[in-house]
């Protein structure tokens, strides 16, 4: 498996690139739990209005690095590189169970 | 050394350095060709193309001589070449009917008497092949969806997002920040179940009218996509085998189809059936 870092991006830039991916993939994982914890009425009100408030500071803080830093569309990319990955992971284990079965 | 091949006397010759550009399979009336004959088209750099029929005269390969296969990283030249190769495939389907298409740059070692020995030891394998095509050909179908109009639908008549909606109003910024992520997950889940849907059932249409089915990994054809772009709302894309006849019993059914709210379908073919052609392996 390989991301391939742009001949035109230089390695820093790159590197920026894929780290913030990670992190826009964690501040949207956490975004989701926060969701399912509302919907099974875990959390109080304050609490959902805190996460909330910490949660949009976040995501409004990577999408400023984002932009500042240039690289919205390798982020885009390397987005779309690792659903490819993923999809692609997915259908090899299919695959290999309808061979097993 | 290697030896050019007199194009008027293919394969007249036997050299370590002589090989056969295998194109395609055909299958003809027993009897109707039993020499090495040239065809009416050109093929890979414009190479003459040949038909080598079998020792029994009932299958053919359709070649060009080339001792080795095509290399290159040069992306236009590598499409030249493959719409070459197609252009052949298709010509030769046009005159025997359905060929057995092979896999882009295949070359056999030898003359063509070793072509027609290779024929000879697969006939079976060539056969069983012909059984399956013969008489049908490969259609194409892209179904393309814009979600836009069912997304407008289901924010005004879904009781989940209309109830966040209501509470939207009155919630604190933390707070209608996490319910409007609750509404995108809500309508995001909805379109893909009607996603998932509208793809089982244009497979289900479709099966009534084919003898196979199978559903492709969503790409742009390098053939079919000279000068379509792939749209990038496509959300599936499936290969049928089915006869000539059903093309218009196909056609009638996509048209059906996109009667439904956002949904565009590309139909094109008849291909020769390049998703359906088995390998003839040497094992």
């Amino acid at each position: 498996m390989t991301l391939a870092i742009d001949e035109e991006t230089d390695v820093q830039s790159g590197l920026m690139a894929l780290v913030v991916t990670v992190v826009e993939l964690l501040v949207e994982a956490l975004e989701r739990e926060a969701v399912r914890r509302m919907e099974k009425d875990n959390l109080s009100d304050e609490e959902i209005e805190r996460l909330g408030q910490q949660l949009q500071r976040l995501e409004k803080e990577v999408e400023r690095l984002k932009t500042d830093q240039g690289i919205e569309k390798d982020v885009g990319r390397f987005r779309t590189e690792l659903d490819q990955l993923v999809d692609g992971a997915l259908r090899d284990v299919e695959t290999e169970v309808n061979t097993d079965e | 050394m290697s030896e050019s091949i007199d194009p008027e006397v293919a394969g007249s010759k036997t050299s370590v350095n002589t090989g056969r550009y295998l194109y395609c399979l055909v299958a003809f009336e027993e009897r109707e060709l039993e020499e090495s004959t040239r065809l009416d088209v050109s093929g890979i750099d414009d190479e003459p193309v040949f038909l080598i029929p079998a020792a029994d005269a009932s299958i053919g390969a359709v070649v060009h001589a080339r001792p080795e296969p095509y290399d290159s990283s040069n992306l236009t030249k590598l499409r030249d070449w493959l719409l070459a190769h197609q252009r052949v495939v298709e010509a030769v389907g046009d005159r025997f009917g359905t060929p057995l298409p092979v896999r882009f740059d295949t070359v056999l070692q030898g003359d063509d008497e070793t072509a027609r020995d290779w024929l000879a030891n697969h006939v079976d394998a060539i056969d069983d092949a012909f059984d399956t095509i013969a008489g049908r050909w490969e259609y194409r179908v892209t179904l393309s969806w814009d979600s836009t109009p069912f997304e407008t639908e289901q924010r005004r008549t879904d009781a989940k997002l209309t109830a966040i909606d209501e509470q939207l109003d009155e919630a604190g910024q933390g707070t209608n920040f996490l319910l409007q992520k609750r509404a995108d997950q809500r309508l995001r889940d909805l379109t893909n179940q009607r996603r998932d849907e509208l793809k089982q059932e244009l497979i289900e249409r479709l099966g009534t009218h084919c003898a196979q089915l199978t559903e492709r990994p969503i790409q742009s054809d390098m053939a079919e996509s000279l000068g379509v772009d792939l749209r990038s709302d496509a959300i599936a894309q499936v290969a049928v085998l089915a006869a000539a006849e059903a093309e218009s019993a196909l056609g009638h059914t996509l048209d059906e189809f996109t009667d439904i709210q956002g949904v565009d379908i590309r139909f094109t073919g008849p291909w020769p059936p390049y998703t359906f052609a088995p390998t003839i392996t040497d094992d």
